[in-house]
């Protein structure tokens, strides 16, 4: 497989993560992580594709609607590892109905497991939190 | 070919589709779809061959003074000749009445090789919001269904 093909499989790696979270569809979306995968959303990492996904639902749970945008920004591919770098938009609403918009940048670890390309690590930057009309903190890209 | 260069065909036929809305231009719209294509809307009759389906669009847009089109890249599975495809959308629409509408949704599409190109055999909208642009309409989220074939 060239480069190229390893590229767009990434690529493509992002949009089924996407299409997974705007379809609730935990075993597709899990089905994109490493089993050691790790999720650095925030102070504490999530280890393990299982606890990941339990994560995950618990999360999609508060969120009746979830809209998750990806737009490809960099992939670079080492053998059977790559770098990948993604721009996205969440729309999400909350139980009481209210919506709000989460604008970040996932910088992700990928390997190939099994002649597939999944992610070993994600690690999610917010850099804009709040309401949809963007009225809220910006909080911008981080300078390391 | 192989499956990739098929993938990426696919996906530039989705930026294609796009471009048309986005520059209003009927036959660069027109061009992305099969000639006995089929476009379901949630009418409930689906609007069936490539030049009725022109028709209804250029009415369509001829409603709204503007529409940006976005299209995501989309998953994009091939099989020989024939293809399926999702592609998220989302759409900035100003109305006839100069209402701003945000409208978000998927495409559930079926593809086809013809004069061996990849066209738009069928497309299948599922809208998942559209209402004001500050999201204060009702969303209505992701709803599962077959793609018609």
């Amino acid at each position: 497989m060239s480069a190229t093909d390893d590229k767009f499989e990434i690529q493509t790696l992002t949009q089924r993560y996407a299409d997974a979270v705007m379809r609730h569809d935990a075993d597709d979306w899990g089905a994109c992580w490493s089993v050691n995968g790790k999720w650095n959303l925030g102070p504490q990492a999530i280890e393990g594709r299982e606890a990941i996904v339990t994560a995950w639902s618990g999360m999609m749970a508060g969120f009746p609607f979830a809209a998750f945008l990806v737009q490809p920004a960099m992939v670079e591919v080492d053998g059977d590892t790559a770098k990948s770098r993604t721009y996205v938009q969440e729309t999400l609403q909350q139980a009481d109905g209210t919506a709000f918009r989460v604008i970040g940048v996932y910088n992700d670890d990928c390997v190939r497991e099994d002649g597939k390309w999944v992610f070993a690590e994600r690690n999610y930057t917010v850099l804009y939190q709040g309401p949809v009309d963007l009225s809220g903190d910006v909080i911008g890209y981080p300078k390391d | 070919m192989a499956v990739i260069d098929d993938q990426i065909e696919i996906q530039t036929l989705a930026q294609t589709y796009a471009h048309g809305v986005m520059t209003r231009d009927a036959d660069i719209w027109a061009s992305t779809w099969a000639s006995d294509g089929v476009w379901y809307l949630g009418t409930p009759d689906p609007i069936q061959g490539r030049d009725t389906i022109v028709q209804v669009w250029k009415g369509a847009m001829g409603g709204y003074p503007v529409v940006l089109h976005i299209v995501q890249p989309g998953v994009i599975d091939v099989d020989g000749d024939t293809a399926v495809a999702r592609f998220y959308i989302h759409e900035s629409i100003v109305t006839g009445d100069g209402d701003q509408i945000y409208n978000m949704g998927v495409y559930n599409d079926t593809l086809k090789k013809e004069d061996g190109a990849w066209k738009f055999a069928s497309r299948e909208f599922r809208s998942m919001y559209r209402g004001p642009a500050d999201l204060s309409g009702s969303l209505d989220g992701y709803h599962a269904y077959t793609v018609n074939s």
